[in-house]
């Protein structure tokens, strides 16, 4: 039974690979194609900007401050990681200069 | 068979990571005792500092600066990973204040300080050495037997004790170049006091500061000094968050009260 199973899997993941192979057709529409593909892809960029809310608490004064976190093509920061670290890097600023630790910046 | 060849990969790739930072032979560990108004000696910080030494290489930073980078990233991580009603919230009071931000990368006598400045960070190279002028007093420190040499740096005077049985002509910040290991260093108005804690032989990576902006120590000043025009303002450029009235109040005052920079 499970054999038939694995079977008509394979069989249907085959047949649908090889549907979506027929919708890009390797002919003189190719460079008709391939840019639609360009604006697809730009179009999908520009759809990936993401947002999110970010509060960040500062210790000495139990204040959040709100911030708005943007990230993908467009947003001026490429990928997540680099505006989560962003981020960290506003919320330890604000902590450090409001409360005042030692260091204010530089020693 | 697959898995032994998996491990061998990831131990390859593991040594070959490894390889890319100079490992230090030597760790000094000193603690730095200072006073953040040059107005008042009400208010000191204390902070252990690393020298990493190997060769005629060094490179001196705080102890605390990896720590606090690793906790704070990894707090970050967290607070992504569980919003609160679809908002992050980010809380930093777990994290270690770091309080000497300095670094000093060593190279065949050519010192570059490494600072960082709000969410900047330069280097520039050290042009003016200190010019040491050994006295024959000596004193002893731990167990080493130390003399004194004096010098000057940035407007203030230092004094050191240095141990000539100890051949590495390092010590703390840019305190180097006597024939031994500096064992103390404080200015003569004590505002700045460096002690070694301890010495020892330990094999760690020496990573210097990546995304560095190369510059002089005048141009490093002027970045400073525009901050101290408007703090406040600058803190709010680099964050893009705008600040109420009372928190403009309390970054301009701390502004004023930590000015013991040691440059």
């Amino acid at each position: 039974m499970k054999k038939i199973i694995l079977i008509a899997t394979i069989c249907v993941a085959g047949f649908a690979s090889a549907k979506s192979g027929e919708e890009i057709k390797p002919t003189n529409n190719l460079h008709k194609k391939e840019v639609a593909k360009t604006h697809e892809s730009q179009k999908a960029n520009n759809s990936s900007i993401r947002c999110m809310p970010v509060g960040l608490f500062v210790w000495c004064t139990g204040e959040y401050f709100t911030d708005t976190m943007c990230w993908g093509a467009g947003s001026g920061t490429k990928t997540y990681e680099q505006a989560t670290a962003d981020e960290n890097h506003n919320g330890a600023l604000l902590n450090e200069y409001i409360c005042g630790s030692a260091s204010y910046g530089d020693n | 068979m697959k898995s032994l060849v998996f491990f061998s990969l990831l131990f390859s790739c593991f040594l070959y990571s490894q390889s890319d930072h100079l490992k230090s032979q030597y760790e000094v560990i000193y603690k730095l005792k200072m006073f953040q108004d040059t107005l008042s000696k009400d208010n000191s910080m204390e902070e252990n500092l690393s020298l990493l030494v190997r060769g005629n290489k060094s490179l001196f930073k705080s102890t605390k600066k990896a720590v606090a980078d690793s906790i704070s990233m990894a707090i970050t991580r967290k607070s992504f990973d569980n919003p609160v009603d679809g908002k992050v919230i980010l809380d930093y009071k777990a994290v270690p204040a770091v309080n000497f931000k300095s670094e000093v990368f060593l190279d065949n006598g050519k010192q570059t300080v490494y600072k960082e400045f709000l969410k900047n960070r330069f280097s520039y190279p050290l042009e003016d050495l200190i010019q040491w002028k050994i006295d024959g007093e000596t004193k002893m420190i731990e167990s080493y037997l130390c003399k004194k040499a004096t010098g000057k740096y940035r407007n203030r005077n230092y004094v050191a004790w240095f141990a000539e049985s100890v051949p590495i002509p390092d010590g703390p910040y840019v305190f180097k170049g006597l024939p031994g290991l500096v064992m103390e260093i404080y200015d003569t108005g004590n505002f700045i006091v460096f002690s070694m804690v301890s010495f020892k032989k330990v094999e760690k990576p020496m990573i210097l500061l990546k995304d560095v902006f190369a510059t002089d120590y005048k141009t490093y000043l002027k970045a400073r000094k525009n901050f101290l025009d408007n703090p406040a303002g600058a803190i709010s450029n680099q964050t893009g968050i705008s600040l109420k009235p009372q928190n403009i109040e309390r970054i301009n005052s701390n502004a004023r009260h930590f000015n013991n920079y040691i440059d």
